[in-house]
C-alpha cells in the first residue's frame, strides 16, 4: 500500500511540474546611460557654409524647478488660526515661489556662440545619441522678433539624427535677442545649449 | 444403462483471461458439437456434458485465440486464454456492413473505446482529436462549456457558396450528435474517409463518414461505475502590465506617434501613490452624473485575474447495467456531466444528462431485434454578456480603472454588473433517439435487416437582457450598457435569429425554440457466397428514406415589465416586438449497391453504387447516380511471400476512385429565390415603410456539387502483427462548387448570378504505425503514432476583382498575404535614410527611429498594397498559409500488473499564424498582440507587449538592441501583416496522461467488487510551442459579430482528474 501512495504522490508532483508555465518579462535593461553628442558643425542648406560647434564650457548641474503655492494668508485670534479677509472680502491669497532640486544630475555642455548671416538660411546639425531627445523652440522675449523656427516635423527625435532649423532675414544690425537652442535627451541627464545670433545687414562682416 | 452413462461424461473447469483475471461468458463446447455447449460464468467456471473424457473441447473468447484442448481422460481442466496477435481478422465497420481488415479496400481506420476511456472530457469529439490521421478537429474557439469542435476528414472540402463540408456521423447507423453523445456509451467508433468507403451513404457523405458503433449487453451481468472529478485551470491568461506600467507604455505611443504624453507628471504620481496604498479609491466623480473612468482614473486592476479562475470544479459520473443470456441482452446506461466555467461572475453552468437503455433479442436462429432509446438532454446557462464582445472588452479594460467606486458600487466600465445582472442565456438541447432493427437471416448467410430510426430534438432557448445602473456621484441612477460599447440595435438576420445591441436601461427577453424531428427508414439485404472456398463474393442492396423537418419560432420584446420574471406582454404589434419563424424541410431517397469479391483473400474488388434523390435540387436535376470502386491486392498471401511471411506477415496494396455529390447546402431550398421585407428608406404617414427588394438575378442551372476521389494505399504488418501499420496517398476534387461568375455590364442593372464554376483540390497523405507486445505474464505495452498532411489548392474560381482576400485560381487555401520586413531602424537617421528612397507614407506617417522599415518589391517606390489585386498587389506577397500541417500523434502506453499507463501527445506540425482583425480590405495586426491596434480605443497591453524599441533612458528600460516589436504607437504603424510578426503555430502537446492503479486479485475488497480502478488523468498537461502569447488552440474565434482573434477567446484550460471504476 505504501508503494501505491509513493507512486500516486509522485504522478501528482510530476503533472504540477510539467504544467507550469513561463511568466513574461520585461527586457528593458535599466543600467543602459543615455548619450547625447553634438559635434561637428552647423551647415547651411542654401550655401553650404559651416560653422564649427565648438564646447565652451560643460558641468554636472542639477536641475531646479519652481512651482508657485498658493495658500491664504492666515492670522492668529486667541488660540485660533484664521485667514485674513482683505478690502474686497474674500481671504487674501499668498503665492510663494518653491524651488524644488531634482534628484537628477545633468550634464550640462554650453558651446561657443554662434553668428549666423542676416539672409534667410536653413542650417542643419547631427546628433549622435542611444536615447530620446528633445530640440524645444527657444523662448523668445516679450515685444521681441522671433528669427529662430525648428523645421523638424516635431520637436523630438529618437537616436541618431539632426535638428534642421531657418532663420529670417534680418535687415538692420546684430539681432538684440539670441536663440538658445537646446537638446536634451528624455531622462534630462545630458544637456547642450547652443547660443545662436544673428547679424544684420548692416553689420555683418564681409567674410561671414 | 453404464454403457449410455459413459457416453455422457461431464468435465468441469475454470477459464483466465492473460491477465489472470477469469473469462465471463466464454463458449466452451464439444469440438463438432457448437450449439450444444456450456458458457462460463462469472467465476468463469463451466461444467459440461461430453461424449467421453476422450472428447476434445474447444473455447472461444472475443479477443483471444480459440483453443482447442483435448480432455485425455480429464474431467477438470483449467484453461489460460491467449490474446489473438492476429490483428488481421479484426472486423473493420464499414457502410451497412463490417469486413475483415485483411479484405479492406477502402481507407477506413476504425479505433475502439480506449482512446476515450479515462479521460476527462466534455464530449466524444474532444476526445478524438489526434486519433486518427485524417480526421482534422479544430478547436480554434478555447474552452468555453458545450463548445463544439470542428471537424473535418482530409481537409476543407469546399468553398462553395452555402455548402457544408462536415463529415457525416452515424450513430448505430442514424445520423446523430458526437457533441452530446455520452462518450461511455462508445465502444467504437470507424472513420471512412475516401469515396470506396463512404459512397454507400451518397450524397450525404461526400466528405467522409464517422460510424459510431455503440455498447451493447453481454452475458453475464455487470455493474459498472465511473466517475471523476475534475480540476481545470485556465492555460495562456494573459499577464497585464500593472496601472503605472501602463500608463508609461501609453505615454510611449503617444509620442511615438507625434502627440504629447497622455498621462502627466502628477496623473503619474496618483497612480504611484494609489499603488503604495496613499489614496483609499482610485477614482473620483468626474461630474453630478459620472465617475472618472479609462485614463483618468489611477486605479491598478488586473482584469484578467478579477474575471478569471484559478480552478473550476466539474465532476462526471456515469453507471450501466448490463448482461443477458443467448437470447436477451440488455445495456442500460445513465451519465450526468457538470462542467462549471473559467468565470467569476458569470456562475457558468454545462449539464448534461444522457440516459440510454439497449435490448436484443434473439427470438431464435433466424430473427433478432435490437432497440435503442437515447435521452439526451444539455444545458448551456451563462450571462448574457459573456459573448465575444465580451471578450474582446475584457482586454481593453484600463488598469487605472479600480474595481470599484467611492460608493461601494463596481466601477461601471468593469462589467461586472452586466455579467452578475445583465441576464443569462439558456440554450437547452433535447434529443430523443429511437431506433429499431430487424434482422432477418432465413437462410445462413443470407441477412435481411430493417431500420427505422427516429430523432425528435427541442431546443429551447432564451436570452435575457436585463436593466443595468450604476449610482452616479449625486446619488442618480445611470443606465449602462449590458454589451459596452455597442447600443440600440435590433435586427432580425436572414436566419431568422435576432442580432440585438440592447440601449443602456432595456429591458429584454428573448424566446426561441426549434424542434426537429427527423426520420429515417434502411432497408437492406446482403449475401455472402463462397465458392470452392476460394471465390468469396458478398452482395449488398438495399434503400435508404430519410426526413427532415426543422421549425425555428422566435419572438422577442423590449418591453418586459418585470425583468426577474420575464413574460411577454400583449400587445399588437408595436415597435417592442421582434418575431420571426424559419420554416424547412428536406428528404432523401436513395438505392444502394455493393458488391464484395474476394479470391483466396488475395485479390479483392468492391462496386459501389448510389442514386440519390434529394429535395434539395430542382425537379430535373434531383437525382444523382455516385459509382466507387476499389481494389487490393494481399501480397503476403501469394504462395511467393512465404519466405518471409514470418517476419512480414502482413502486406496489401490498395486503390480506389469514386464520385459523390454533396447535397448539404445551407438552404433547403437553393434553387427557390426569395424575398425578406427589409426597413426601407422612405416614410409615409410618418412611419418608415417596408420594402420588399427584388431578388438578385439567379442561375435556373444550379446544380450538385460532385466530388471525386481517388486514392491508393499500403496496409502492413510485421511479426505476427504486432507492427502494424498504413500509409495513404489521395486526393480529392470538389467540383461544380457556387462560385461568382465573371462581372457583366452595367446596362445589366444588377450582379451577374452566381453559378457552379468553381474548383478544390485536396492532396494528401496519411501514415500510422502501431507496436503491441507482452514480456512475461505482467507486462505488456504499446507504442502508435500517426502522422498525416494536405494542402488545398482552388483550381478554378472566377473571380472577377481578382481580390487576394478572397478566392481565386491556384490560391493555396490559408494564404496569409502581407509585407515583408527589411528590420528595425536603430534611430531617426536610419529611417530618414529608408524613406528617402522607399516612401512608407502610404502605410503611415511619422516614421522615425524604432519604427519598421517594409520591403519593396516592387518598381514602385513606394511601399503600398497597391490595388490588393492579384495584378496589383504592391509590395504584398504571401508569407505563409495558416492551414494546420503534418498533423500528428503518438501514444505510449503500458500495463504492469495492477498499474497501467498512458501518454498521448498530438500536435501539429506546421502551422502560420497572423494574429490580425480578419479584414480582407484592410488586414491589421489587432491589439492583444500588438498592444495598440491602430486607434486609441484598441489598447490591451500585456507583459508580452513589453519587448517593443525603446531607446536608453526610457523609465521601462532600454530596448534598442534587439527588441520584437516596433515602438508601440497609436496609429497603425508597426502592426501591418508581415513576416516579422507571422507566428509559428505548431505545437506538441501532451493531451493526456492517466494513470491507473486496479485492486489486485490479492487484496480484500476483491470479493466484493469485480474489478476496481482509480485513475489520474490529465488533459492538455503541457505544450511545447514558439507561439507567442496564446494558446495555438485558441486563434480565431470571430462570432462574426464581434471583433475576434486570438487573445478575445474563452480560455483553453488544462484538467487535472481523479477517478474511480467499479464494476460489480
Amino acid at each position: 500500500m505504501k508503494r501505491f501512495f509513493y507512486l500516486v504522490a509522485a504522478a501528482a508532483v510530476a503533472g504540477m511540474v510539467i504544467s507550469c508555465e513561463n511568466e513574461p518579462k520585461n527586457p528593458g535593461d535599466f543600467s543602459k546611460a543615455t548619450t547625447l553628442a553634438i559635434n561637428g558643425q552647423v551647415v547651411s542648406l542654401v550655401t553650404g557654409k559651416t560653422y564649427d560647434l565648438k564646447v565652451a564650457d560643460e558641468r554636472d548641474t542639477v536641475y531646479k524647478y519652481l512651482y508657485v503655492l498658493k495658500d491664504t494668508l492666515k492670522t492668529v485670534e486667541g488660540t485660533d488660526t484664521v485667514p485674513v479677509i482683505g478690502p474686497d472680502g474674500k481671504p487674501i491669497v499668498n503665492d510663494d515661489s518653491v524651488y524644488v532640486y531634482s534628484k537628477i544630475t545633468a550634464r550640462f555642455i554650453e558651446m561657443e556662440p554662434i553668428y549666423l548671416p542676416a539672409e534667410p538660411d536653413t542650417f542643419s546639425f547631427n546628433i549622435e545619441s542611444n536615447a530620446r531627445w528633445l530640440a524645444g523652440v527657444p523662448s523668445v522675449p516679450d515685444k521681441c522678433t522671433t528669427w529662430y523656427f525648428n523645421h523638424n516635423s516635431t520637436t523630438t527625435g529618437g537616436g541618431d539624427s539632426h535638428v534642421e532649423f531657418r532663420t529670417i532675414l534680418n535687415r538692420s544690425k546684430i539681432r538684440v535677442n539670441a536663440a538658445y537652442q537646446e537638446v536634451l535627451t528624455s531622462d534630462s541627464a545630458i544637456m547642450y545649449r547652443i547660443p545662436f545670433f544673428q547679424y544684420g545687414r548692416s553689420d555683418q562682416p564681409a567674410d561671414l | 444403462m453404464a454403457l449410455a452413462a459413459a457416453a455422457q461424461a461431464t468435465v468441469t473447469g475454470t477459464v483466465y483471461e492473460p491477465s489472470g483475471d477469469t473469462a465471463i461468458g466464454a463458449s466452451v463446447y464439444e469440438k463438432g458439437k457448437e450449439g450444444t455447449g456450456a458458457v462460463t460464468d462469472l467465476d468463469g467456471n463451466f461444467t459440461l456434458k461430453v461424449s467421453s473424457l476422450n472428447a476434445t473441447i474447444v473455447i472461444s473468447y472475443v479477443g483471444m485465440e480459440t483453443q482447442e484442448i483435448k480432455l485425455e481422460g480429464r474431467s477438470h481442466v483449467d484453461v489460460t486464454l491467449k490474446e489473438t496477435q492476429n490483428a488481421l481478422n479484426e472486423l473493420v465497420v464499414v457502410g451497412y456492413g463490417t469486413q475483415r481488415k485483411i479484405n479492406a479496400t477502402g481507407a477506413v481506420k476504425t479505433i475502439d473505446n480506449e482512446v476515450l476511456e479515462s479521460r476527462p472530457i466534455s464530449n466524444a469529439v474532444q476526445g478524438l482529436q489526434g486519433a486518427v490521421a485524417g480526421l482534422n478537429i479544430t478547436n480554434d474557439a478555447g474552452g468555453a462549456p458545450g463548445s463544439e469542435m470542428a471537424i473535418n476528414i482530409r481537409g476543407v472540402g469546399s468553398i462553395g457558396e452555402g455548402s457544408s463540408s462536415t463529415p457525416l456521423v452515424l450513430i448505430d447507423g442514424m445520423e446523430g450528435d458526437l457533441n452530446t453523445l455520452n462518450p461511455n456509451d462508445i465502444e467504437s467508433i470507424s472513420v471512412l474517409k475516401d469515396a470506396a468507403a463512404a459512397s454507400i451513404y451518397g450524397s450525404r457523405a461526400p466528405f467522409g463518414v464517422i460510424i459510431v458503433t455503440t455498447k451493447s449487453g453481454e452475458v453475464g451481468t455487470r455493474v459498472n461505475y465511473t466517475g471523476n472529478v475534475r480540476f481545470q485551470t485556465p492555460t495562456n491568461v494573459p499577464d497585464p502590465v500593472d496601472s503605472y506600467t501602463m500608463a508609461l507604455m501609453v505615454n510611449d505611443g503617444y509620442i511615438n506617434s507625434g502627440s504629447s504624453a497622455y498621462f502627466s507628471k502628477n496623473a503619474l504620481d496618483k497612480i504611484l501613490a494609489y499603488q503604495r496604498g496613499e489614496l483609499e479609491y482610485g477614482t473620483e466623480a468626474e461630474s453630478d452624473i459620472k465617475w472618472k473612468e479609462v485614463f483618468s482614473s489611477w486605479g491598478n486592476t488586473n482584469w484578467y485575474k478579477e474575471y478569471i479562475k484559478k480552478v473550476a470544479v466539474s465532476q462526471e459520473h456515469n453507471a450501466t447495467v448490463s448482461g443477458g443470456n443467448q437470447k436477451v441482452k440488455y445495456y442500460f446506461s445513465g451519465n450526468y456531466l457538470d462542467q462549471a466555467g473559467l468565470f467569476h461572475h458569470a456562475d457558468e453552468k454545462y449539464e448534461r444528462l444522457a440516459l440510454t437503455g439497449r435490448v436484443n433479442v434473439k427470438f431464435n436462429d433466424y430473427v433478432q431485434f435490437n432497440w435503442t432509446s437515447r435521452l439526451i438532454s444539455t444545458t448551456n446557462n451563462k450571462p448574457s454578456a459573456l459573448n465575444g464582445l465580451f471578450f474582446h472588452n475584457l482586454g481593453r479594460r484600463y488598469a487605472t480603472e479600480p474595481l470599484y467606486l467611492p460608493n461601494g458600487e463596481y466601477h461601471q466600465n468593469s462589467m461586472v454588473q452586466a455579467m452578475e445582472d445583465g441576464g443569462r442565456v439558456k440554450d437547452q438541447t433535447q434529443q430523443f433517439y429511437n431506433q429499431a432493427n430487424l434482422i432477418i437471416e432465413p437462410i445462413k448467410d443470407w441477412q435481411i435487416h430493417v431500420e427505422v430510426n427516429s430523432r425528435i430534438e427541442h431546443n429551447p432557448y432564451t436570452r435575457q437582457f436585463k436593466p443595468i445602473y450604476v449610482t452616479a456621484p449625486n446619488g442618480s441612477q445611470q443606465p449602462l450598457n449590458v454589451l459596452p460599447g455597442l447600443s440600440d440595435k435590433h435586427v432580425i438576420n436572414g436566419d431568422g435569429s435576432f442580432n440585438v445591441y440592447p440601449a443602456g436601461g432595456e429591458s429584454y427577453y428573448e424566446k426561441a425554440n426549434r424542434s426537429i424531428n427527423y426520420f429515417s427508414t434502411n432497408l437492406y439485404t446482403d449475401y455472402s457466397l463462397s465458392i470452392a472456398e476460394k471465390h468469396n463474393f458478398k452482395f449488398l442492396v438495399g434503400m435508404q428514406t430519410e426526413y427532415y423537418h426543422r421549425i425555428i419560432d422566435r419572438v422577442a420584446s423590449t418591453n418586459i415589465v418585470l425583468p426577474d420574471r420575464p413574460f411577454f406582454p400583449s400587445e399588437t404589434g408595436g415597435e417592442s416586438t421582434m418575431i420571426s419563424q424559419v420554416n424547412g424541410e428536406w428528404s432523401t431517397l436513395g438505392v444502394f449497391g455493393r458488391i464484395n469479391y474476394n479470391f483466396d483473400d488475395r485479390y479483392m474488388l468492391e462496386v459501389n453504387m448510389r442514386g440519390d434523390g434529394a429535395s434539395r435540387f430542382p425537379r430535373n436535376q434531383r437525382w444523382g447516380y455516385f459509382p466507387s470502386v476499389s481494389v487490393g491486392w494481399n501480397i503476403a498471401q501469394e504462395s511467393f511471400w512465404q519466405p518471409l511471411y514470418q517476419v512480414w506477415n502482413y502486406f496489401k496494396l490498395r486503390g480506389s476512385y469514386g464520385q459523390l455529390g454533396n447535397q448539404n447546402t445551407e438552404s433547403f431550398y437553393p434553387y427557390f429565390q426569395s424575398m425578406s421585407t427589409n426597413a426601407g428608406n422612405v416614410v409615409l404617414g410618418g412611419n418608415q415603410v417596408s420594402v420588399l427588394p427584388v431578388f438578385p438575378p439567379y442561375s435556373t442551372e444550379i446544380t450538385w456539387e460532385k466530388i471525386e476521389n481517388a486514392g491508393a494505399g499500403i496496409d502492413f504488418g510485421f511479426l505476427n502483427s504486432r507492427l502494424m501499420g498504413s500509409f495513404d496517398w489521395y486526393q480529392r476534387t470538389t467540383k461544380d462548387m457556387v462560385g461568382p461568375a465573371a462581372s457583366l455590364p452595367g446596362v445589366f442593372g444588377g450582379d451577374a448570378p452566381r453559378t457552379n464554376n468553381a474548383e478544390l483540390r485536396v492532396r494528401g497523405w496519411e501514415f500510422e504505425i502501431a507496436w503491441r507486445d507482452r514480456i512475461g505474464k505482467d507486462f505488456s505495452y504499446g507504442i502508435s503514432g500517426s502522422l498525416s498532411d494536405f494542402s488545398s489548392i482552388v483550381t478554378r474560381y472566377d473571380s472577377s476583382d481578382g481580390q487576394i482576400g478572397k478566392y481565386y485560381k491556384n490560391k493555396h487555401y490559408g494564404d496569409i498575404w502581407g509585407y515583408l520586413v527589411e528590420g528595425i531602424a536603430k534611430n531617426d537617421r536610419e529611417m530618414a535614410d529608408y524613406l528617402a528612397v522607399h516612401d512608407q507614407s502610404a502605410i503611415g506617417n511619422n516614421w522615425g527611429g524604432g519604427d519598421l522599415m517594409y520591403k519593396n518589391l516592387d518598381d514602385d517606390p513606394a511601399i503600398n498594397a497597391g490595388a490588393r489585386t492579384l495584378d496589383d498587389h504592391g509590395d504584398l506577397t504571401v508569407i505563409g498559409n495558416d492551414t494546420p500541417r503534418y498533423s500528428y500523434s503518438f501514444t505510449l502506453e503500458a500495463t504492469w500488473k495492477f498499474i497501467d499507463f498512458r501518454a498521448y501527445f498530438q500536435g501539429i506540425g506546421k502551422r502560420d499564424y497572423m494574429v490580425g482583425n480578419g479584414d480582407i480590405n484592410n488586414p491589421m495586426g489587432t491589439s492583444t498582440f500588438f498592444g495598440w491596434g491602430g486607434n486609441p480605443w484598441q489598447v490591451t497591453l500585456f507583459k508580452d507587449h513589453l519587448d517593443y524599441f525603446r531607446y536608453a533612458g526610457s523609465e521601462l528600460g532600454a530596448n534598442d538592441e534587439d527588441p520584437y516589436f516596433g515602438r508601440i504607437r497609436t496609429d497603425g504603424n508597426n502592426i501591418q501583416y508581415c513576416d516579422r510578426f507571422l507566428q509559428d503555430a505548431s505545437y506538441l502537446r501532451l493531451k493526456n496522461l492517466t494513470i491507473g492503479f486496479s485492486l489486485p486479485e490479492s487484496a480484500g475488497l476483491s470479493k466484493y467488487v469485480k474489478k476496481a480502478r482509480l485513475y489520474f488523468s490529465a488533459e492538455n498537461l503541457f505544450t511545447i510551442t514558439k507561439l507567442r502569447m496564446f494558446d495555438p488552440e485558441a486563434l480565431n474565434v470571430s462570432d462574426g459579430i464581434y471583433y475576434g482573434g486570438a487573445g478575445k477567446t474563452y480560455p483553453q484550460y488544462r484538467t487535472y482528474s481523479i477517478g474511480l471504476e467499479l464494476t460489480f
